[in-house]
């Protein structure tokens, strides 16, 4: 099987470019594409191995870098807002599903977020919704990740008025503009997510992990939890936390379960799935960080290095 | 339409694999019993799937069930070091392995077989020191004072530091065995802001790098910056330019302005398949899963607490091999509570085994052991 990958670029609705990577296999089970939407402080590299067992299963993927965040897109992390990331995912996704491409979202932790409020103004806009650890009580999420002890609270009881002053929130320095939009522009609470999910036409799949600190799987079924016309499904995986892309075992767990809910709502039958072996995902994330040092403008695979295995049953040999 | 709501459990992640993984504080809240279990299913492990120690085991009358208190577990069989070098053991399992090969300093090379899962393990022995003795931070640079991936090959301790790029953005600083130390400075002064710069590598290039500052009239201040130096692998063949710890430490303080609580010497060899971090009192401690223990060369009994002796690792964390060893270091343990207030057994390295008679016991387990892989 191949997998061709294209940099491609979009704009959003303020002008910024957007850069993502397009990956198609050869082999594409469905015509649709699996959007990959990166959470707060990640990056498109780091879904690398996620896309290459999508690409491996049949299934076409794009990633784009959020824009005011890091990244190959346009902005300053600074200026990161929950709206400025949902702009870049109605761009992006409008443009694929003008192309003809149904698009499935996935975005993570805090693009979760962003993503609902997207959809949820764009409700016929992506033909279904798979959100991963995703943030549905912003300002819980916000306490529990800020190694600085930053809060929302801080603009509410009025400690900090400026908007440009900068904040750390997960290592980042951003504007305090986003803890006020936040609360001003309504992405606080549950019931605000509860009632945004249930406005959008399509199948609705969150995926949350029993031992989330940042992110309670009560939480998210809550969210969940209104009555909407289309399908809504809860999966919790056990035995795991919000940092499981560093547990590969969780990571396989996760990519079963996503497979399953993409051909789920392709209506696709289902298909075993195979997992990456250590070495593979050891040379994609190098092959990803160095697409991303170059901005993703050289997009060459790497030259193999020559690695020794032996199966057993070759038995021993020097 | 109601949600429907699916719990997806996997047998696959047992609570090895989330101590290793995404344990926090495990140091200070250690369930007495796990590490027992955690050995005693990979002696079962072992027994069943690896012919070699299955006939050791049954040489030695063990069985895994016999593993019921803390104190059985010094009857666990081991393997002596010198049981990889010259030829790899066959596989405990079916999987695919990779061949990871000692550098050989003092002789014969090691050779051990790793599957996928050992290896990934192997990741999460390195992640668990990360979170529990430096800091969970995304925003890391790893300065690896070794060779780029495509010149690793198989030799476990190049490969195991370019493993460093599966965590973080990483550099390399070794091309064709040398060390650029002109690139290592421009990396470390031209270093985004807020990105944390981890320096990585065997104490003799670290060393390297500060004599070419010293020639070069430079200084570094790496503390603004909140960085770590971990080396690792000893001085090999250049053990003869060693210097002793508090040397280094004072060079490293005053070149790069990092208190010793911020070097940290890690420890690993071919044959184990977990990594031990310093804490910030520069003390080695075994890690939760991990038992290590000072042997009489003349019984393989334990020690006296403090006492030097053979050391030897039951590491359960490798699944393709058994990872039981008599290793050939004369080492003591422990259990005196740091002074960092972390719980656990802590290790010292005091030198290698000299001679045949040092080996005593370890000797002759070692020859049973290769008869045994080359049946």
């Amino acid at each position: 099987m191949t997998i061709s990958h294209r940099r491609v670029t979009y704009r959003n609705g303020r002008g910024q470019e957007v850069v993502g990577v397009l990956s198609v296999p050869d082999d594409r089970r469905w015509r649709g594409v699996v959007y990959l939407v990166p959470g707060f402080e990640r990056q498109l590299y780091h879904y690398g191995p996620v896309s290459e067992s999508f690409c491996r299963h049949g299934f076409a993927t794009l990633r784009t870098d959020l824009t005011n965040h890091r990244g190959a897109s346009e902005g300053e992390m600074r200026h990161f807002t929950l709206a400025s990331a949902a702009d870049d995912m109605i761009s992006v996704v409008t443009a694929l599903t003008e192309a003809g491409e149904p698009v499935v979202v996935v975005p993570s932790s805090l693009s979760a977020r962003s993503a609902v409020r997207a959809l949820s103004e764009h409700p016929r806009l992506a033909s279904g919704l798979v959100l991963l650890l995703p943030v549905v009580d912003v300002d819980y999420t916000v306490k529990r990740a800020s190694v600085s002890q930053w809060n929302l609270d801080r603009w509410r009881d009025g400690s900090v008025t400026d908007r440009h002053k900068l904040v750390v929130i997960v290592e980042h320095e951003i504007e305090a503009n986003f803890a006020r939009a936040a609360i001003e522009d309504g992405w606080c609470g549950i019931d605000s997510v509860a009632s945004e999910i249930a406005r959008i036409k399509a199948p609705v799949i969150a995926i949350c992990a029993r031992e989330d600190d940042w992110v309670l799987a009560d939480h998210v079924q809550q969210a969940l939890s209104a009555p909407a016309g289309d399908p809504r499904q809860v999966v919790i995986l056990e035995s795991t936390s919000h940092q499981l892309t560093k547990n590969p075992i969780a990571v396989r767990l996760l990519i079963e379960s996503l497979v399953t809910s993409i051909e789920q709502i392709a209506g696709l039958p289902a298909r075993p799935v195979v997992h990456l072996e250590f070495e593979q995902v050891v040379s994609t994330v190098r092959r990803e960080r160095r697409w991303a040092k170059s901005q993703y403008h050289d997009l060459s695979e790497d030259e193999s290095a020559s690695v020794s295995t032996q199966g057993s049953s070759q038995g021993v040999h020097p | 339409m109601n949600t429907d709501t699916r719990v997806v459990r996997s047998s696959g992640v047992d609570s090895l694999d989330f101590m290793l993984f995404e344990g926090m504080n495990s140091y200070r809240d250690v369930a007495p019993d796990a590490q027992l279990r955690w050995i005693r299913e990979a002696a079962a492990h072992h027994v069943t799937h690896s012919p070699m120690y299955r006939r050791l085991a049954a040489a030695q009358k063990f069985t895994a069930e016999q593993l019921e208190r803390p104190a059985d577990l010094l009857r666990v069989p081991l393997i002596s070091s010198g049981s990889f070098k010259r030829r790899a053991l066959a596989p405990s399992g079916s999987r695919q392995v990779k061949l990871c090969t000692s550098s050989g300093t003092s002789g014969t090379k090691s050779i051990v077989p790793r599957d996928g899962l050992t290896l990934e393990r192997y990741v999460g022995s390195v992640l668990h020191g990360i979170r529990d003795f430096l800091e969970d931070r995304e925003r890391r640079q790893a300065l690896v004072l070794g060779p780029p991936p495509h010149e690793v090959g198989d030799l476990w301790f190049t490969y195991s530091l370019s493993l460093a790029e599966v965590l973080n953005e990483t550099e390399y600083f070794v091309s064709d065995g040398r060390l650029d130390s002109e690139a290592l400075w421009r990396t470390l002064t031209t270093l985004e802001s807020g990105v944390q710069p981890v320096i990585i590598g065997p104490p003799s290039l670290l060393w390297d790098f500060l004599e070419w500052l010293s020639q070069q009239r430079r200084s570094l201040d790496l503390a603004a910056r909140e960085a770590f130096i971990l080396t690792a692998g000893g001085w090999k063949l250049r053990v003869d330019e060693s210097v002793d710890r508090d040397t280094f430490n004072r060079r490293v303080h005053d070149q790069l302005g990092l208190p010793p609580e911020r070097l940290r010497d890690v420890f690993n060899m071919v044959e184990l398949n977990t990594v031990i971090f310093e804490c910030e009192k520069q003390q080695k401690h075994v890690p939760p899963w991990l038992h290590v223990s000072a042997r009489r060369a003349s019984d393989l009994e334990a020690v006296d607490e403090g006492e030097s002796g053979i050391l030897s690792y039951l590491d359960p964390t490798a699944l393709s091999y058994p990872a039981f060893i008599l290793s050939d270091d004369l080492g003591r343990v422990s259990q005196q509570i740091c002074g960092c207030g972390r719980r656990s057994a802590v290790m010292s390295i005091d030198r290698r085994l000299r001679s045949i008679e040092e080996r005593g016991c370890g000797l002759r387990m070692r020859t049973y052991a290769s008869q045994g892989t080359s049946r």
